[in-house]
């Protein structure tokens, strides 16, 4: 199950240039208030968070990583006034596109 | 060829009435029940602290959320250690805190005389022993359509486990009673949170009404043996009849409070809203459970002749009245035995009904009633975040009787 991937992840990733890359990975390392690093583990953002889920095990697809940023699930703070939808899309694109520690 | 999760969405919809299973190419019906119920071979490791768990019980959503296989629930009322599901919001801290379980510390505030009080001490205050039925508010998020974020659990987010501790009311009576004015237990959890993140964004932390008080135990056994890191060792508060967040693990504070926790997990987290609303105070909090039940067996297939139909229900804080079993998808209903032992009103209770049904397809599903006469709804309103999916129609199972 691990290869299967949404076609939008598919063409998010495709279309990630190496500077939005960077953008997501300052944003996730850094700029999200709190960032992801803080949680999560991202090898490819070199994010090692432990404090919840490993996304580099989770591999979530674009949608599950917007909708946990839109809603917050469980203790996770919402960040809908915190980022915009573009950093959203931004975030969410990147890490559907690098989860499981490969390299985009 | 759409994820996983699209597939098991797609079938338990079809399981509620549309088979939809065909018109998915390369994946058979049977395959599709297998999943959507959980009888497939485990494919994502059990976590280190949870490791001790049976894999092939399991369903591992994250490392911080595993689900229990419908069929692997049993009829002994009592859900073994090793199967039942496990919802941590945090990481669990180290396991340095359960080796020497006595030791650990509950500051107890809100009260005439506020103290710290280790776990050795409150083995003396008193021992009350209560099952109560544990379920993550997230329980059945899977059966919705919407697609809440969080772990799509099915029915394995919930086991009846009994807890052995102190009850609040002994602490309180021994700290000189509560402080005037408290409508609240707020209780705080042990985990350790790292810098960089403002704490009342992921403490655990919730509070429940004051009334609870007298019902609330602070349980360091759970089925026999010290309470596991995995579970909320060395001590963890249990508020019977109400929702698994409010059962805080590794509890270091209880306090009597005058208002609800400022941690985020109470203010708007826990919170019933309809589809695209932010969570907020004025909102329900996830607290008492409702009236529920599900069937266990069958859930995929099964030989023609008699067939023992069973399954749990429970009432959230009021036990159980009757069970009726369904095996037409609603359309007629027959009442099924409820199965001794009865552990109280607080832990679920195992019902059977015996039947024999020729070979076919059957949608069997069950419906619950509590002793105040709530009946289990037919079908649960979509919420924003998911939660507890309790409608007799998504929780019915297809089976194949061959």
């Amino acid at each position: 199950q691990l290869q299967a991937q949404e076609p939008a992840e598919q063409d998010a990733e495709a279309a990630l240039s190496e500077e939005e890359m960077d953008v997501a990975r300052q944003l996730i390392t850094s700029d999200a208030g709190p960032a992801c690093a803080v949680c999560h583990q991202l090898a490819a953002a070199e994010a090692t968070g432990t404090l919840g889920p490993s996304l580099d095990q989770l591999k979530p697809d674009a949608q599950t990583v917007r909708a946990a940023l839109l809603e917050g699930p469980g203790v996770m703070p919402e960040y809908g006034d915190k980022l915009t939808m573009e950093q959203m899309e931004l975030i969410s694109a990147y890490v559907a596109a690098v989860a499981g520690g490969g390299q985009p | 060829m759409d994820t996983p999760v699209v597939h098991r969405r797609h079938f338990l919809i079809g399981a509620a009435g549309v088979a939809v299973a065909s018109t998915v190419p390369g994946m058979g019906g049977l395959a599709f029940a297998q999943e959507a119920i959980g009888t497939q071979a485990p494919t994502t490791p059990l976590p280190d602290y949870a490791s001790w768990k049976k894999p092939e019980a399991m369903i591992v959503h994250t490392e911080l959320t595993l689900e229990t296989r419908r069929p692997f629930i049993g009829t002994s009322s009592v859900v073994p250690s090793n199967i039942l599901f496990v919802r941590n919001n945090l990481e669990p801290p180290d396991s340095a805190i359960v080796a020497d379980a006595d030791a650990w510390e509950v500051a107890f505030e809100g009260v005439a005389q506020p103290r710290t009080m280790t776990v050795r001490e409150l083995k003396q205050l008193g021992i009350a022993t209560v099952p109560t039925v544990l379920q993550c508010s997230g329980n059945g998020r899977g059966l919705f359509d919407h697609e809440a974020s969080g772990s799509p659990w099915l029915t394995g987010a919930a086991g009846c486990v009994v807890w052995s501790g102190v009850p609040l009311r002994a602490v309180v009576d021994a700290l000189g009673g509560v402080a005037e004015g408290a409508r609240f237990v707020t209780n705080t959890g042990g985990e350790v949170i790292p810098e960089g993140i403002d704490a009342n964004e992921v403490l655990v932390e919730r509070s429940v009404p004051i009334e609870n008080v007298d019902t609330i135990i602070l349980a360091w056994e759970m089925n026999g043996e010290p309470v596991p890191l995995a579970h909320g060792g060395p001590l963890r508060v249990i508020v019977p009849g109400y929702y698994g967040v409010n059962n805080v693990k590794y509890v270091k504070r209880i306090a009597f409070t005058e208002a609800e926790s400022e941690a985020d997990i109470q203010q708007t987290g826990y919170r019933v809203r309809p589809v695209g609303e932010s969570g907020a105070p004025d909102q329900p909090s996830m607290w008492q459970m409702k009236v529920k039940s599900w069937v266990t067996h069958p859930v995929v297939e099964t030989p023609s002749g008699p067939i023992q139909i069973h399954g749990v229900a429970f009432g959230g804080i009021n036990p159980v009245q009757r069970v009726e079993v369904s095996t037409d998808d609603g359309q007629s209903w027959q009442e099924a035995q409820l199965l001794d032992p009865d552990l109280g009103r607080y832990a679920w209770r195992s019902f059977v009904l015996p039947v024999e049904l020729p070979s076919g397809t059957y949608s069997i599903t069950s419906r619950a009633t509590d002793s105040e006469g709530n009946v289990q709804e037919q079908t649960t309103e979509p919420n924003h975040r998911g939660y507890d999916y309790s409608g007799w129609d998504r929780l019915a199972v297809e089976v194949t009787v061959l």
